[in-house]
């Protein structure tokens, strides 16, 4: 082949619209090169300028990002964020680890709602979902991807702080409807020899909230809800096996209704505020140590009072209280699985500062109150844990800042420490090096993880026929992480950031599974066998970089592209197949594209290596490869078009996800996504003075 | 030969997009709306779909308006099919859809070309042995119209529609239309919703 015709299929390769107009329908290229066709013929629209990257790891999503992304639940974030990797199996429930931060056995990043820490963590998966919030109530999501201290607590795993919208003057309501359908049904092919099985609609997803502000105050009551199907056809086998119908009983799917209650001060008292919500979710979480869906009554409720009486100003004090519930209820199920489980969380901080603009200082105490009923006959089953946090800040070198925080736990005779550095410098002004640097130390009880209530007494593992093998003894926990990023702002609207990581994690417990398959009679149904072992002081140490681009060539236009790759050396075994769930490098590249006003597209592709899940490798060999102890490199195409009516009163967003239609699965025993088309539409009635 | 004729609704679309983005005789956004009604026929053939089911007739309706660098509609399709083998019912088939597309106007004549997205719903006059009566499927097409304004805003269009549904096994179907359309200009609170 000579390189002439080597250039022309490489040319046709990239634009395969002109080999085939079938693949013209599907051609990502085709969009983009009409895209950037029209780019130049208009200076109406205007995106929002681009933020300033204030600290280094850390990532803003606006609401107007969120919107028209189209997010329609929470776990949508995850696919905005940078860096940040999220496997799910039924597509529901999601599980994400920052950078490097940790391992997805180990869902440990802290979320925060309003400056309040809500924990919706049970039993080691943390459902952001669960929140009765949806992604439509947001202001703003800022993505902490190093380590920090916020509102009292060390997140050495990183964190995301949601902050909800201040509603418009007088009184409001708004709504949201979302559906969405995935391709693939069989259509009138259904009645002859090519009939395939169907695919259920993705959702709906829906929101509704009234609000009132008026004077200092504010008001808010919403309902969420939100279904979602199984569809696919090797949970649905899972799911169906474990059923137990009823008269009446509706098929398996997962339901989640979700009210919540917002109330808000902000004057001379400072600022306050009150939330509190409550959801329901009829769950079939995939229970790794069982390898199996168990049709379960998720209900989680809370209760936060937070605030600080001098907001903005370094002289201050604030506080926070919350009351957390879990309960995993029993549903009906064959095998008469029940979790049996309920932790209730009580947690209160209060934190004093002083300082001026040059130095501050800031001391706080609080406590978490960690207490779990079951009907198994746990030693202990409660934990008081007690902690002091202090943080210093400096400014007195122009263009030099520097911070301290640390945090102390007492638990019991066990004590742990976390502590982080940050140091900021501004050479020149289109310059930043940023240094982020975390140690922390923590006993296995700090966790109490599902292991650590196993080991307490809570045998619902053995109930259920497994028996997973733990360590004779629980290591603590060290962590050694380092983020050096240069910032760079070399033109108007242009910024460039790169970031060298480094972390060394050492008495980790990692859990190892083995999974082998089982194909059953009845109802062509089919499951997995696990087995567990558990180990303890585990260690691995990980290094690489990221690089992050964000600028806007046009004012209506706004691209972002992001490159993270990790790579693990010195580690141990287990270490080593538990990092191999993960991809070793992401990237993603994003455009968000306004032509006129109240009319806006986005796209966001993305890409990340394979993974390899060695636990399910005997369930390869025994079901001929229907399943792979394996993922694939993924890619995605998510694109969305957004137009608001009648004064911005009304907005529709129509949204297409996984454009390529490439099936996507990130998980062996997940579920196989494919091209889904979305429908959205949001009423926003202010029926008071002012309007958004 | 099916490729060779979404070729030519492709190509319609790549040359209108830089001459209708220039604005070329394109009224304000939302100014008018036009009301179309035509018949559609089916013009392909050779799909394993044609080894079930043959086109009978084909009604559409959609309203029109000038939008951003060319124009929107929202419509609908009804086609209705009888079966060719005993084994499978005969259906209907209704595709409501939004588009857009460039569009520019020379004199009386109009050309149109673009894209349309939606939903392929589905009817069959038998339940299986599921007890499914109807389905549902993303719809994707490609349009290419010639529309000739005749007297007053009433006109007469032509078109070809390609259309891919994304059921497991692919639906793609090619259809010719012809019909009238009726411009009007925009009431005052409509353009003031849409705007």
């Amino acid at each position: 082949m000579d390189a002439r015709t080597g250039r022309r299929k490489a040319f046709r390769r990239f634009f395969p619209f002109l080999r085939s107009p079938l693949s013209a329908l599907r051609s990502p290229q085709l969009a983009l090169l009409l895209i950037a066709g029209l780019l130049p013929l208009t200076a109406w629209g205007q995106v929002e300028p681009l933020l300033a990257p204030g600290r280094a790891g850390v990532q803003v999503l606006t609401a107007a990002e969120i919107e028209r992304a189209g997010a329609r639940r929470l776990s949508d974030l995850f696919a905005l964020l940078d860096g940040w990797h999220a496997y799910s199996v039924d597509e529901y429930t999601w599980y994400a680890t920052a950078p490097g931060l940790g391992l997805m056995q180990q869902q440990e990043w802290m979320l925060l709602v309003d400056g309040q820490p809500v924990d919706v963590e049970a039993l080691g998966v943390q459902n952001i979902n669960l929140l009765p919030l949806h992604p439509l109530q947001l202001d703003s999501v800022v993505v902490y991807s190093v380590p920090g201290m916020h509102e009292g607590r060390m997140a050495a795993s990183g964190a995301l702080h949601l902050y909800t919208r201040k509603p418009p003057r007088g009184a409001t309501a708004r709504g949201s409807f979302s559906a969405g359908n995935e391709v693939g049904d069989p259509g009138p092919f259904l009645y002859t020899d090519r009939a395939t099985p169907n695919i259920d609609r993705v959702g709906p997803d829906a929101l509704g909230e009234a609000s009132l502000a008026m004077g200092e105050g504010d008001l808010r009551a919403s309902v969420k809800h939100s279904e979602h199907h199984v569809t696919d056809q090797q949970l649905r086998q899972r799911a169906y096996y474990q059923y137990e119908w009823a008269p009446g009983r509706r098929r398996p799917r997962l339901r989640l209704d979700a009210p919540a209650l917002l109330l808000r001060t902000d004057g001379a008292l400072g600022r306050h505020t009150l939330f509190a919500g409550h959801s329901r979710l009829e769950d079939l979480r995939f229970f790794d140590p069982l390898g199996l869906e168990i049709p379960t009554l998720h209900l989680f409720s809370h209760a936060g009072l937070g605030g600080d009486f001098a907001p903005g100003r370094p002289t201050g004090l604030g506080y926070r209280a919350g009351y957390t519930v879990t309960n995993l209820d029993e549903e009906p199920t064959r095998d008469h699985l029940a979790y049996d489980w309920r932790e209730d969380r009580l947690s209160g901080h209060l934190e004093g500062r002083l300082g001026n603009r040059f130095i501050g200082a800031a001391l706080g105490f609080g406590f978490d109150r960690v207490e779990v009923r079951t009907g198994y006959p746990v030693e202990e089953p409660s934990l008081f844990l007690s902690h002091a946090v202090g943080r210093l800040t400096l400014n007195a070198v122009r263009g030099w800042s520097q911070q301290f925080s640390a945090q102390v736990t007492h638990l019991e005779a066990e004590r742990s420490f976390k502590g982080v550095m940050e140091t900021t410098v501004r050479p020149t002004a289109w310059q930043t090096i940023a240094f982020t640097g975390a140690y922390a130390w923590e006993p296995f009880a700090e966790r109490h993880d599902q292991w650590y209530w196993t080991r307490q007494g809570y045998a619902f593992l053995t109930d259920a026929g497994s028996s997973p093998a733990l360590p004779g003894r629980f290591t603590a926990r060290r962590s050694l992480t380092g983020d050096l990023a240069w910032m760079l702002h070399p033109a108007p609207e242009v910024w460039l950031t790169l970031t060298g990581h480094f972390r060394q994690l050492q008495g980790l417990t990692l859990d190892l599974y083995r999974y082998t398959y089982t194909a059953l009679p009845v109802l062509g149904a089919e499951h997995f066998n696990a087995t567990t072992q558990v180990r303890s002081g585990q260690a691995g140490r990980l290094a690489g970089g990221s690089a992050n681009l964000r600028l806007r060539p046009l004012p209506q236009l706004e691209v972002q592209a992001h490159l993270t790759h990790l790579q693990a050396f010195t580690h141990d075994a287990a270490f080593r197949t538990v990092w191999a769930q993960q991809p070793a490098t992401l990237a993603s590249l994003s455009a968000r594209y306004v032509p006129v006003p109240r009319f806006s597209l986005f796209a966001r592709f993305r890409y990340v290596t394979s993974t390899d899940w060695q636990g399910f490798e005997p369930a390869a060999a025994q079901s001929a490869r229907r399943f792979r102890a394996s993922t694939p490199a993924l890619t995605r195409l998510d694109l969305a078009a957004q137009k608001a009516f009648w004064g911005e009163r009304l907005r529709a967003l129509v949204a297409v996800r996984n454009a390529l239609d490439a099936p996507f699965r990130t998980h062996p025993a997940g579920s196989v996504s494919r091209l889904t088309f979305f429908v959205q539409l949001e009423v926003d009635l202010n029926v008071g003075r002012g309007r958004r | 030969m099916l490729q060779r004729r979404t070729t030519l609704l492709l190509l319609p679309l790549l040359l209108l997009a830089a001459g209708a983005a220039r604005g070329q005789g394109a009224p304000a956004p939302f100014e008018t709306l036009t009301v179309s009604v035509g018949q559609s026929f089916n013009v392909n053939r050779g799909e394993l779909f044609h080894d079930f089911w043959r086109f009978r007739y084909g009604w559409e309706g959609e309203f029109s308006t000038p939008f951003y660098f060319g124009y929107i509609e929202l419509g609908g399709v009804l086609h209705r099919y009888a079966n060719t083998v005993g084994t499978v019912p005969d259906f209907d088939a209704l595709q409501l859809y939004a588009g857009w597309g460039p569009m520019l106007r020379l004199g009386q004549v109009q050309a149109q070309a673009g894209f349309r997205i939606g939903n392929h719903y589905m009817a069959f006059a038998e339940p299986s042995n599921t007890g499914r009566r109807n389905e549902s499927e993303l719809l994707l097409g490609l349009l290419a119209r010639v529309q000739v304004r005749l007297v007053g805003g009433l006109g007469l269009h032509f078109s070809g529609t390609y259309t891919y549904t994304f059921t497991f096994e692919e639906l793609r179907l090619l259809f010719a239309t012809v019909g009238l359309s009726y411009e009007l200009d925009s009431p005052r609170w409509l353009k003031g919703f849409l705007r």
